[in-house]
């Protein structure tokens, strides 16, 4: 990747420390991140940036990738939040962002998963939001949480 | 009103012909007389008319030789030939040079004329049209040759074109203007395509009246209201006298187009360079320059006064403390707190003089709080901006620094005072930790089964601890408070009128109706339907 790119972008993480020790699903960011770079930033003429943000929101546990690049047109954005749960299925471009969406939701509930924006020339923005559940806690917990 | 010259040495005739109809009536007029082809060139070359009568035998200078003058010199004129019976032969050789039409005298009557001089009227007018689009054509060559020319993709050898073209710049000292209407997405927005099209040309108009002081200058329109104005300093090589200069013109285009245009620009001036070739190197500059706007504010000129000053374009994003406390202010209704942070977040992204695109990204992340606070008490986008246009799409859309945090907290202002609307109990100030844990366990659960335990354990605290501090804090029970928090809800969703109040009820946590039509009678003083009923009574008002 990095060859491939020559350095023309740059990383950033911000990440809260409450959620250094939040347990997550395997492989969940590297798809997103993996999306952002080629098709939103393999063809950008100006600096591309990554910004990885994680962090706590009540019991949640959010974690965004966005990039500043291409953004994608209109019709290949996954359909709205509300209408993806009305039809019970997720229909988010790109197969690597949408095995992460049903894992998550098979593991956790349908309240969770990836949803993503984007802006065509602006940028693109994937968010996964997932129960926040720390080490000790263990995943079993997990259950519990789309109970409610 | 097209204009003829009549042409024959026979005033009876001419008389004939002037009171034969009426001409002024029928959209000509008779522009002039003469008596014979020589006289007739003469006045042709003063004044070209659109349509000439003219008579086959006359002295000094024949119908046909004029004709065949006419047709070398002036083939935009449209030609009549009037002949008399016996002279046959010079009607066959007129019709062969391009008359375009010929009578016999002594048939002519008013009907003829007319039907003849329509024919003729017909011709000259599609003939315009052919002109007007080989024009059309050319400006479009010369300003897509200008073009790439700045922007340096016409190819090295471009001189032969720029002849052809008539490019009336020198090859030597010129500099590069850019000009930029102020808020033209707004404007764009504001007008149809039509009047769009006027202002721009209002506005070429007006400028090249200006630059016209300044010898051999071209003007084109680039595209979305960026002008270039490339402007030929001659032999003057004093930066300062040019930009002195350069300034006066500019900013009396500026004082002109808000006179009569209501509009502002902004202006990117390059320094002088030394010839044609150089001229992709100016007009970055003055498109670097341009680029102030963000920063500086609207109807101004840049001139790089301190050249050689580049910056390292630097990165910026929100920080996660920062993004939460917005968020926790939004969904509060705490307008100045978000406000507080917003200031200072364009205050640090100034300071860095981030570039506009950066910027739009940071402002990115700010609606994207937005959305999430107005999610969480039940607002949807559409509530927050009018039209089917996304916040985004906005985003792009504001020039300046300031213009865009104006809107921001403009948003911020909104999502606050909704959210504020959906406040349901005097909550203490500050408001401790463990009731804002309750509260927010509230708003997250609402739409199932809660329980004061249940918040209460969310909180790390006893049932009956948070029970007694909730009153305390809030002034009311938590039982109350939920329901109050329901009942806003579905208040709201009533009057969206997109569910059933069936569906509405389930949606905000409650169990069955009738409960639900106590508590929303209770806390309303009306029933579900009687507000449902009032909901749709203020519509229709709004409607008409």
């Amino acid at each position: 990747m990095e060859y491939h790119f020559a350095n023309r972008f740059r990383v950033h993480f911000e990440l809260e420390e409450d959620i250094l020790d939040c347990r997550i699903l395997k492989f969940v960011l590297q798809p997103l991140v993996e999306n952002a770079l080629l098709h939103g930033l393999q063809t950008l003429d100006r600096e591309g940036w990554i910004v990885v943000k994680g962090y706590r929101d009540g019991n949640d546990l959010i974690l965004t990738v966005t990039d500043n690049g291409k953004g994608m047109p209109e019709d290949a954005l996954p359909e709205s939040e509300e209408k993806r749960s009305a039809r019970g299925k997720s229909r988010l471009s790109g197969i690597g962002i949408r095995n992460v969406d049903n894992r998550i939701k098979l593991h956790f509930g349908m309240h969770y998963g990836v949803s993503i924006k984007s802006v065509p020339d602006l940028f693109t923005s994937a968010e996964i939001v997932m129960p926040a559940i720390t080490e000790e806690e263990g995943m079993e917990h997990a259950e519990g949480a789309h109970r409610g | 009103m097209l204009k003829v010259l009549i042409v024959d040495d026979d005033v009876v005739s001419r008389m004939n012909l002037k009171t034969l109809i009426d001409w002024e009536g029928n959209g000509f007029c008779i522009a002039a007389e003469a008596e014979n082809g020589r006289q007739a060139l003469a006045m042709i070359e003063r004044d070209v008319p659109d349509i000439v009568i003219t008579d086959m035998s006359m002295p000094l200078m024949n119908g046909i030789d004029l004709i065949d003058h006419l047709d070398r010199h002036f083939p935009q004129v449209r030609i009549i030939a009037l002949s008399a019976y016996d002279d046959f032969d010079y009607v066959r050789q007129s019709m062969k040079k391009g008359a375009v039409d010929y009578v016999l005298k002594h048939q002519l009557n008013a009907g003829m004329l007319l039907e003849i001089l329509k024919a003729a009227e017909q011709s000259v007018q599609k003939r315009s049209e052919v002109d007007r689009d080989l024009g059309i054509a050319r400006s479009v060559q010369r300003r897509d040759f200008l073009r790439r020319l700045l922007e340096g993709t016409e190819p090295e050898d471009f001189r032969e074109k720029w002849n052809e073209l008539e490019i009336r710049l020198d090859d030597k000292n010129l500099a590069v203007a850019l000009a930029e209407i102020d808020d033209f997405p707004f404007l764009e927005e504001k007008y149809v395509s039509a009047e769009m099209e006027k202002l721009l040309k209002a506005f070429m108009d007006i400028a090249r009246e200006i630059v016209r002081e300044c010898e051999n200058t071209e003007l084109v329109h680039l595209e979305k209201g960026r002008f270039a104005i490339v402007f030929s300093l001659g032999n003057t090589t004093s930066q300062l006298y040019v930009y002195s200069r350069l300034y006066g013109m500019l900013s009396r285009l500026g004082a002109e187009i808000a006179k009569y245009l209501n509009i502002t620009a902004c202006f990117g001036v390059s320094r002088v360079c030394r010839n044609a070739a150089d001229l992709p190197r100016a007009y970055r500059e003055a498109e670097s320059l341009l680029k102030n706007k963000f920063y500086m504010g609207k109807n101004r000129i840049f001139m790089n006064e301190h050249p050689g000053e580049r910056r390292e374009e630097s990165f910026y994003v929100l920080d996660i403390r920062d993004e939460k406390a917005i968020l926790a202010a939004l969904r509060n209704a705490d307008y100045e707190s978000a406000r507080r942070r917003v200031e200072d977040i364009f205050g640090k992204v100034s300071n860095m003089r981030l570039s506009r695109k950066s910027t739009q990204m940071v402002c990115v992340e700010l609606v994207n709080i937005a959305i999430k606070a107005a999610k969480d008490n039940g607002i949807g986008i559409s509530d927050l901006v009018d039209g089917r246009e996304s916040p985004y799409q906005i985003v792009q859309k504001y020039e300046t620094i300031g213009d865009l945090k104006e809107w921001l907290l403009q948003l911020y202002r909104k999502v606050t005072t909704m959210a504020g609307e959906m406040n349901v109990a005097e909550m203490a100030d500050p408001v401790s930790d463990v009731i804002r844990k309750a509260v927010d366990y509230v708003r997250r659960h609402y739409q199932n089964d809660l329980s004061l335990a249940d918040a209460a354990r969310d909180a790390g605290v006893s049932a009956s601890y948070l029970s007694r501090l909730f009153k305390e804090e809030c002034g009311i029970g938590f039982a109350e408070y939920l329901n109050r928090f329901r009942v806003e809800r579905a208040k709201r969703l009533i009057a969206d009128g997109e569910m059933k109040l069936k569906e509405i009820v389930q949606n905000v946590g409650f169990n069955n109706y009738n409960y639900f039509f106590k508590v929303f009678k209770e806390i309303t003083g009306m029933t579900p339907s009687e507000y449902e009923a009032e909901c749709k009574r203020v519509q229709n008002v709004g409607v008409e």
